[in-house]
């Protein structure tokens, strides 16, 4: 027996309805799955700014920028984020504590991908505190006079790249605030 | 970076075969109009799947703060959109005939969806993104291309019973990726801008 | 099939280069190779069980769309699962965890369901077969060649082979202290490993044509 229009519109509502029904069910169960690891990386930013995390991220438009926070609690003005970083060796997620002016006050490793990736290095992150707000942050040229960084001059650029975008980003939105 | 900047990295550096590793096309050896056919369809089933995935996101999922299920929702919106597209300008024969069946075959390949959601991924705006996916269509095409032109080559020459066919495709993409792999972002940014 | 066609382990990546791409330029570690493995397999097996569903509540001219939203929701779901398990793996596997809805073993599965010679519904019909347990062959046979992939890229890439759990390093090897040759933790690393593997394969395959013939 022919379908008539009506009856494969129909058809076709249904499937649709069904298949909406699907993405928001996928949408609830990774909303639930992501609570947990918001959990983990603001009580690892409370830990390392030794204040509390605001409720809310802050809207940001950075695809490296996983998450930022304002940091409550007395004292200047202070913001968290949890970034990634990206390079041929491998991939790391860190949190980072960064002041309104955008200088790096702390930084913390948090996941890493492989054990050799260049991120694991004990000193890796230590050449970035202090930067950014009125230090400008390791160029090629000083990267190539740090040992640590022989072999993995683009992940250390990559790296000072993510933060600097982190610094410019705290920047302006403190900037907005004031 | 700058649009020729993207044009070259989409190309050479993050070259959609040899970078990404997406699917194996096997339009790419068609020749004559079936060809262009195919090429056509994989040019504007790439613009138009990479401009419709920016759109949602920046202007529906992101602010509603769904981004993290684009995938789904560029599966259910903007693929039949684009296969909607191709259905309209289809014909009986001859050329959009061709474009309209090799678009249903391309649309449902890693191709489409890997493309439309690196161009839409790396912060770029719309205009940035749809460069983007339009130059990674084209450095795949030209990778296949010289692929299946190596292919022939392969075909002709005395090669080892274990390594025919598949193995020495392989191992010859690998050379051609090796060589590609000085084409890095940083290197491109500071020809290019 | 012909048994003696194949070695010992049916491989659709090695004999028939089925969902070779994220293999290629994404499995360049143990623990990603294990990922995409067992995100492969998980997909293509549940799509292959909800495939009567479908078949049943769903008209044919809506079969693709709906299989492909599916797959979608399949891949959301297990990319959900890598990011509690490992954020920065999540984060080094990128675009390929989306790319697990449009991975050829899971396409495999829509294209290659037939209708039974018995007349009750459709089975699928890969390359090892009819039914579920040749699915199971070849996303386990995925899943080996996965591993072996990615642990040859990261032994000879990174010189060590970790597997590491939510918490806790499971296991951890180290070959050499510095990486013996860093190209195969890159892409092009990737198809010279895959081509070698495969030759490989088809050397075992032959040898076993031979002794059979």
């Amino acid at each position: 027996m022919a379908r008539t229009k009506k009856e494969i519109l129909v058809e076709n509502l249904l499937v649709a309805c069904a298949m909406g029904l699907l993405a928001l069910l996928v949408a609830g169960v990774i909303f639930v799955a992501k609570s947990g690891s918001i959990a983990r990386e603001r009580s690892v930013l409370s830990d390392l700014a030794g204040r509390p995390v605001a409720a809310q991220p802050v809207a940001i438009d950075d695809p490296s920028i996983r998450r930022l926070y304002r940091l409550l609690g007395q004292g200047p003005a202070l913001f968290g984020a949890v970034i990634d970083l990206d390079s041929r060796s491998g991939s790391a997620v860190v949190a980072a504590v960064v002041a309104a002016d955008g200088q790096i006050q702390s930084i913390r490793l948090i996941d890493i991908s492989s054990p050799r990736a260049p991120f694991a290095a004990a000193a890796w992150f230590a050449n970035f505190i202090g930067r950014g707000g009125d230090r400008p942050f390791p160029s090629r040229v000083d990267a190539q006079n740090i040992a640590l960084v022989s072999g993995a001059t683009e992940s250390y650029l990559e790296t000072g790249a993510a933060l600097g975008r982190l610094s410019v980003a705290v920047r302006a939105l403190a900037g907005e605030k004031s | 970076m700058s649009y020729l900047g993207i044009v070259a990295l989409s190309v050479f550096g993050a070259n959609a075969l040899l970078s990404y590793g997406f699917a194996p096309c096997p339009a790419s050896r068609l020749r004559g109009l079936v060809g262009l056919a195919a090429f056509v369809a994989l040019f504007l089933a790439n613009a138009l799947a990479a401009s419709l995935l920016w759109a949602l996101r920046a202007l529906v999922l992101r602010p509603l703060g769904l981004d993290y299920i684009s995938l789904i929702i560029f599966v259910m919106i903007a693929i039949p959109l684009v296969r909607l597209f191709f259905r309209a300008i289809a014909a009986k024969s001859g050329f959009l005939h061709r474009l309209s069946t090799a678009a249903d075959d391309i649309l449902v390949s890693s191709i489409v969806f890997g493309i439309a959601l690196i161009s839409t991924r790396s912060g770029y705006s719309i205009l940035e993104a749809l460069v983007a996916s339009v130059s990674s269509a084209i450095g795949y095409w030209m990778a296949a291309v010289l692929l299946d032109a190596l292919r022939e080559r392969l075909e002709l020459s005395d090669v080892p019973e274990a390594f025919r066919g598949a193995p020495a495709m392989l191992i010859s993409a690998g050379l051609m990726a090796m060589a590609l792999m000085g084409f890095d972002a940083v290197f491109i940014k500071n020809l290019a801008g | 099939m012909n048994e003696q066609r194949y070695p010992y382990v049916p491989n659709p990546v090695l004999s028939g280069l089925l969902g070779v791409f994220p293999l290629v330029a994404a499995a360049n570690s143990l623990m990603n190779g294990f990922v995409l493995g067992i995100g492969v397999a998980l997909s293509s097996l549940t799509l292959a069980l909800l495939m009567p569903f479908l078949q049943s509540f769903v008209p044919d001219r809506l079969r693709t769309p709906t299989s492909l939203t599916l797959s979608a929701a399949l891949a959301l779901l297990i990319g959900a699962g890598v990011e509690a398990f490992s954020p920065a793996a999540a984060r080094s596997l990128g675009v390929y965890i989306p790319l697990l809805a449009v991975n050829c073993l899971s396409l495999q599965t829509l294209r290659h369901y037939h209708p039974a010679t018995d007349g009750e519904g459709r089975v699928f019909a890969g390359q090892y077969g009819t039914g579920i347990s040749s699915l199971l062959k070849e996303a386990l046979g995925y899943i080996a060649a996965a591993i072996l992939i990615g642990a040859f890229r990261e032994l000879l890439g990174s010189g060590t082979l970790n597997f590491a759990g939510p918490d806790a390093q499971l296991f951890s090897f180290s070959l050499t202290d510095e990486p013996p040759a860093r190209l195969f933790a890159a892409p092009a690393g990737g198809f010279i490993v895959l081509g070698c593997l495969a030759a490989l394969y088809r050397i075992a395959t032959l040898k076993r044509k031979r002794r059979g013939a």
